[in-house]
């Protein structure tokens, strides 16, 4: 039975890898990584709400500014 | 994600040809994973598995939506039944509200989703009775929408539809499989944001922003972008009518080759046929494997003509000689213990000068090295293996036995009596037609969803039209615009005008994290798909490896939709029987199953429809080889076609049908379990009933 769950795709895990793999390689700070995740997460558990996503524009917005990505 | 779904009931309320009927599974046997209903040709089998697979994804039906089949399924979906013919025995006032309603069994809790019809059958809205409440809409739990929700290919894909099975896996192309993947990973959401959601609130700001650019500028991007959503609209919904004309054309003509089929063996010269058909399926089978045999010899260099490959030799037979990439290695790596300091900056020790020079022996050709050694060698020794001419002559030998063995055919078709003759002419126009309609369809599809970069661009002049710019840039002109026949360059133009606006509108920094949030989106979508592909892929073939596959088919890759390589791995190939496709399906259903814990059940309607002998064979070995939740929908004659797995302890089988059919006395139908009366039902008359289309 454990080397059947081992067999199972772990999908939440293998996206949370991928978005930390992804800041690292573009050199994002801690911070915008986590927020990044967090928005990831949200989206796929279906829990923005109006509004919201835009609100997250403007998060990363100023926190790129902050980081001098722009 | 964790989904074991099943399906527990089906209900039929004053629909199609229904009263009031119930179907259970394992309602009278514990054979676990199989049930078969028997109902005879034409009563609904078919429109039934069309509203299943649009409730599961929780799609309304409405004769205004203009969408897949909307109206298609409605008109079916009106209740006939015992009003139909010239006898009713019921009038309106007897009939009850039209349902459809299937009760399933998610992760351990019941739900039941119904179709409910308004009194004319222009809509049918969906409520949800869920396991406390229920909901005068789709309410089903997350596991179940993440999978099914707005993903009718999926739904396709499981509750089988044999009529389109078998001609061309449709079912299996880029588009339908990277959606499935997609949409099971729950990441469809993110290329969704990230192509509608985020460009739409970055467009918002911008109307509204503080401009540093002209007004005038701003008007015409604004209006450009306008454009942009109406041609994308329009091709959408061009698509969306093309994918449905095509499974409608693929349906047909299978009915139109089968009808042919029929009409041949029903005449007097069915002997003469026999053997015709048998010797254009051999020379139709020698013209496939010498096309193959060209194909592989065209893409072998050792078969190109002496002038192009002799200059290719001669510069690798040089290369093997000389050994070039080994002498300049040893070269730079002397070097670098002569100057006595490592590319790191460290002093060379003579502990250090003596392991370089160890690997220098032995590395020196090793790995890559090794490999272009081996490749120079296999270059230099390399002769002709084919004869490119002969394999053409012996090609065009076979195509003439072809034409030979259809002359042969139309031959026999010319003696029939002047009915069937004209009936096979009919036919055969059909068939011609039809097959015309789907390339065109296909080539259409392709022209609109695209979405390879080479394939665009090899066809810029038809696709693209002015819309691409010389450089290969996007063009901004709302006529250029307009010429974009591709929703994926449209996607680029439209990223194009989101740019400059942003900069008119002085926004480039939101504009910006827009970007990255799309880049972060888009990486994961890439990554989790090429997983899955990959992962599936290995499932897939170890589940397909129990079926008995012709010519050992495998899975080649998933990448590019499912593509299957046979067994000597030479000859890829998109398509595949009927026995094959259903294979796959199953394949495919518990490889999710294993790798992403997701148990659905499949149904097949009609699983031997127009089937020659020899493919049902592969059909029966399938159905036998299935492991989850299978429910056939079967016609009478399919009963003796699947001898070994129509059988006590294979499947539990019922039958729906009205116990007296004489006309104004018929009775409402009934649906009966067990053995007994599944072998012994035989409709009267026809198999096919006469008030259902």
């Amino acid at each position: 039975m454990q080397g059947m769950e081992d067999e199972i795709m772990e999908i939440d895990e293998l996206v949370e890898k991928s978005v930390i793999e992804y800041c690292e390689n573009e050199e994002y700070s801690e911070r915008l990584t986590k927020l990044l995740l967090n928005l990831v997460k949200k989206m796929r558990g279906n829990e923005l709400e109006s509004g919201d996503l835009g609100d997250y524009l403007t998060n990363v917005n100023s926190m790129i500014e902050k980081d001098g990505l722009i | 994600m964790t989904l074991s779904c099943k399906i527990k009931r089906i209900s039929w309320e004053w629909v199609i040809n229904f009263e009031n009927v119930v179907w259970e599974f394992n309602k009278t046997s514990n054979v676990p994973n199989s049930d078969t209903i028997l109902m005879r040709n034409g009563t609904g089998k078919t429109t039934s598995l069309k509203l299943l697979q649009r409730l599961f994804t929780g799609q309304e039906l409405s004769m205004q939506n203009g969408g897949e089949d909307d109206a298609g399924i409605l008109k079916r979906c009106e209740y006939k039944g015992l009003r139909a013919v010239s006898a009713p025995e019921i009038d309106d006032s007897e009939m009850g509200t039209p349902r459809f309603s299937v009760t399933l069994d998610v992760n351990g809790e019941e739900y039941t989703l119904f179709y409910v019809f308004d009194e004319i059958f222009s809509t049918a809205k969906i409520h949800t009775q869920g396991p406390g409440e229920f909901y005068d809409y789709y309410k089903m739990p997350d596991e179940f929408t993440t999978a099914f929700e707005g993903n009718l290919e999926f739904s396709k894909l499981i509750f089988v539809d044999t009529q389109t099975a078998g001609l061309g896996m449709e079912r299996f192309n880029k588009q339908v499989i990277d959606d499935l993947f997609m949409s099971l990973s729950n990441v469809k959401v993110l290329r969704s944001a990230r192509t509608t959601s985020i460009p739409q609130i970055i467009e918002e700001v911008a109307d509204k922003a503080k401009r540093s650019g002209s007004a005038k500028e701003m008007e015409a991007v604004t209006q450009q972008l306008k454009v942009v959503k109406r041609v994308k609209e329009k091709l959408e919904t061009k698509l969306e009518k093309a994918n449905g004309d095509l499974e409608t054309a693929i349906s047909d003509l299978k009915t139109t080759t089968e009808k042919i089929k029929i009409l041949r063996g029903q005449s007097k010269l069915k002997i003469k046929y026999d053997k015709a058909l048998k010797a254009r399926n051999i020379a139709k089978q020698r013209v496939t494997n010498s096309t193959k045999d060209i194909l592989v010899a065209i893409g072998d260099p050792q078969n190109l003509p002496e002038s192009l490959w002799y200059p290719v030799k001669d510069y690798y037979a040089l290369l093997a000689d000389q050994r070039i990439p080994e002498a300049i290695a040893r070269e730079y790596l002397g070097a670098v213990i002569e100057g006595g300091i490592c590319i790191c900056g460290e002093k060379i020790s003579p502990k250090m000068d003596k392991c370089i020079h160890e690997k220098m022996e032995k590395s020196m050709g090793a790995g890559v090295l090794s490999e272009v050694h081996v490749l120079k060698d296999l270059v230099k020794k390399a002769t002709p293996r084919a004869d490119i001419k002969e394999l053409k002559n012996l090609l065009e030998a076979e195509i003439d036995s072809l034409d030979t063995a259809n002359t042969q055919l139309s031959a026999l078709d010319s003696q029939l009596d002047s009915d069937s003759k004209d009936s096979l002419e009919e036919l055969g126009g059909l068939k011609v037609t039809l097959g015309a309609q789907i390339t065109k369809l296909n080539e259409d599809i392709l022209m609109w969803s695209c979405s390879d970069d080479g394939t665009i661009k090899t066809n810029k002049k038809k696709w693209l039209g002015r819309s691409m710019k010389s450089g290969d840039k996007p063009a901004e002109g709302r006529g250029m615009i307009d010429d974009c026949k591709n929703l994926y360059w449209l996607e680029q133009i439209r990223k194009h005008l989101s740019k400059k606006k942003a900069k008119i509108a002085g926004i480039q920094a939101l504009d910006r994290a827009g970007d990255v949030i799309s880049a972060v989106f888009e990486h994961v979508e890439k990554l989790v798909l090429e997983s899955l592909q990959s992962k599936l892929k290995m499932e897939t073939d170890k589940h397909l490896s129990k079926y008995n596959m012709q010519n050992e088919l495998r899975i080649h890759s998933m990448d590019q939709g499912i593509k299957m390589v046979d067994g000597s791995n030479r000859f890829v190939q998109s398509g595949g029987s009927t026995g094959e496709e259903l294979s796959i399906i199953m394949s495919l259903v518990e490889a999710i199953s294993s790798s992403i814990d997701l148990t659905v059940p499949m149904i097949i309607d009609n699983p031997t429809k127009g089937l020659g002998e020899d493919k049902l064979e592969g059909v029966e070995n399938s159905l036998n080889s299935f492991n989850h939740q299978l429910i056939l929908m079967i016609y009478d004659t399919e009963r003796r076609l699947l001898p070994n797995y129509l059988t006590e302890g294979k499947t539990d089988p019922a039958v729906a049908f009205r116990e007296s059919e004489e006309k104004g006395k018929r009775s409402p139908y009934v649906v009966r379990y067990g053995w007994d009366i599944f072998n012994s039902y035989t409709p009267k008359g026809s198999d096919r009933i006469e008030e259902v289309d």
